[in-house]
């Protein structure tokens, strides 16, 4: 019984910190893509913008590794 | 084989079919509602991307549930006969429809299993329940997807504050729109790949213990296309009251606050389901949106309607499996009490739908206020669409210039009692 409820709570808050982690991430890249976008696109500086489009390219990566994670014909 | 056991197959197909589209449509909102809270989608734009994406998502996914209770019945001890799943459906598809009167989303997986059990303690006494599995299952899950999707959300937007602090307000809308828009659809894939195929493992599973189906074989491709069109239907039919009450009634929500509910509730969906600890993705919706209604500063999570929610949720699963109980009674009357008890599931599915006449919600007047009353009459600014159902033919029903989708889903539920 003992170990059923260890296995349940050590899933828990695996879930838990990934969970918030992955989210928080996504946030991050998303909200700071488009912070240096307005950067790029106002001061026309090129570094900005390129970062920018590095954001959103990660945020596309992690949509397409969400669509393999769903779609069982991948794995 | 009997004539008898023809006539419980079909109706046990029929009625899985009908939780088919109730499950659709109740869970429209968790995709969706704050998409169309923000603006970021039309509505009608919104379930039809929605229905479209759980019609695919049913496609993707057809491996079939290996029990129809998932460890909640000892299916050793108990051989769960269709007249259980019947009794089932019909008291989840009832706890569905209460619960789209009053606006309020809940698990339809929890109130499946629900009427499953109750049905069994009928049937067949309550050694057939492994009670373990009840908390472990339903209880606790309840609890957790709430936590996590909440302090993930919670997380998710005070990070978007912060970054995006001093930034034009109209490009942060404008921005997350799109992301929104992604996330939401997201959302609305994984639950055709999981929501669709609960009922084409309740039709297969009945057929394999007819005999009618090889036992652990694939979902015949005419279940899978029925199963994902009619989950799709109900999805496009837009369950408006539970995602007025998701989109409006928890917390005023703007697209970066859509942006991360939306995320963290993919995130929290694709995360628990692949470390084995799989939640209810209306618990975990609904969670997000608490969450980031507490992340947001100066922004106020409605409480009232946060507790009346949870009440739901714990109620969910012992009220359908009340209905579940009661409803198997009747089946002890054999093909004729089986008859009896769908014609009876139908006339108070039928009272449901004519009660949320009174006060429709539907695409037009979705966002124009937060709460969902069932009588009208302190509802003076709703878009009354006449006394009957059969008010599409009646081009004058509406005063809007967008006639034609206000008597389209003015009609949003003829469908269903017309297919029941």
């Amino acid at each position: 019984m003992q170990e059923l409820i260890m296995q349940e709570a050590t899933g828990f808050i695996t879930v838990l910190l990934t969970a918030v982690i992955v989210a928080g991430l996504i946030a991050t890249l998303y909200a700071t893509g488009l912070r240096l976008w307005e950067k790029g696109t106002e001061g026309g500086a090129i570094v900005a913008r390129v970062a920018s489009i590095g954001c959103f390219a990660a945020c596309v990566a992690v949509v397409l590794f969400a669509l393999w994670l769903m779609i069982p014909v991948f794995h | 084989m009997e004539l008898g056991t023809l006539i419980v197959v079909g109706l046990v197909i029929i009625v899985a079919l009908i939780f088919d589209f109730t499950n659709g449509f109740h869970d429209t909102a968790n995709a969706m509602a704050t998409s169309i809270a923000t603006g970021a989608l039309k509505p009608k734009t919104a379930v039809a991307a929605a229905g479209i994406l759980n019609l695919i998502g049913a496609f993707l996914s057809v491996e079939v549930a290996k029990t129809i209770s998932g460890g909640l019945i000892n299916e050793d001890v108990v051989t769960i006969a269709p007249e259980f799943i019947l009794a089932g459906l019909i008291g989840a598809i009832l706890w569905n429809l209460l619960t789209w009167l009053v606006g309020l989303p809940s698990s339809s997986s929890h109130a499946l299993f629900g009427g499953l059990v109750g049905a069994v303690i009928v049937g067949a006494g309550v050694a057939g329940v492994n009670f373990g599995a009840v908390v472990t299952k339903i209880i606790l899950p309840s609890v957790i997807s709430v936590i996590v999707a909440g302090l993930a959300a919670y997380t998710a937007t005070k990070l978007i504050a912060l970054i995006t602090k001093g930034m034009n307000p109209e490009k942060i809308e404008s921005g997350f729109r799109h992301g929104q828009t992604v996330t939401a659809c997201l959302v609305a894939l994984s639950h055709g790949t999981n929501d669709a195929q609960k009922t084409m493992g309740i039709i297969t599973l009945t057929l394999v213990a007819v005999g009618m189906q090889t036992p652990g074989s694939s979902p015949e491709l005419w279940v899978v296309a029925v199963c994902g069109f009619t989950i799709a239907l109900g999805t496009y039919m837009g369950g408006w009251r539970v995602i007025r009450t998701l989109g409006k009634g928890l917390t005023e929500i703007n697209t970066p606050q859509g942006f991360a509910a939306e995320a963290s509730s993919a995130t929290t969906i694709l995360v628990s389901s692949h470390l084995g600890f799989a939640l209810s993705t209306t618990q975990v919706c609904s969670g997000s949106i608490i969450g980031t209604g507490l992340g947001t500063k100066g922004n106020e999570v409605n409480w009232s309607v946060a507790k009346r929610m949870v009440i739901a949720w714990i109620v969910t699963f012992p009220a359908a499996g009340l209905i579940g109980a009661f409803t198997c009674l009747f089946t002890r009357f054999g093909t004729a009490g089986t008859i009896f008890i769908v014609l009876m599931g139908l006339v108070v599915g039928f009272i449901i739908f004519r009660l949320s006449r009174r006060n429709p919600v539907n695409a037009m007047n979705v966002n124009e206020r937060a709460d969902v009353k069932i009588n009208a009459a302190s509802d003076s600014g709703s878009h009354s669409d006449g006394p009957t159902s059969g008010s599409g033919s009646n081009p004058g029903s509406t005063s809007s210039p967008g006639s034609h989708s206000g008597g389209g889903s003015g009609n949003d539920f003829s469908t269903a009692t017309a297919a029941a």
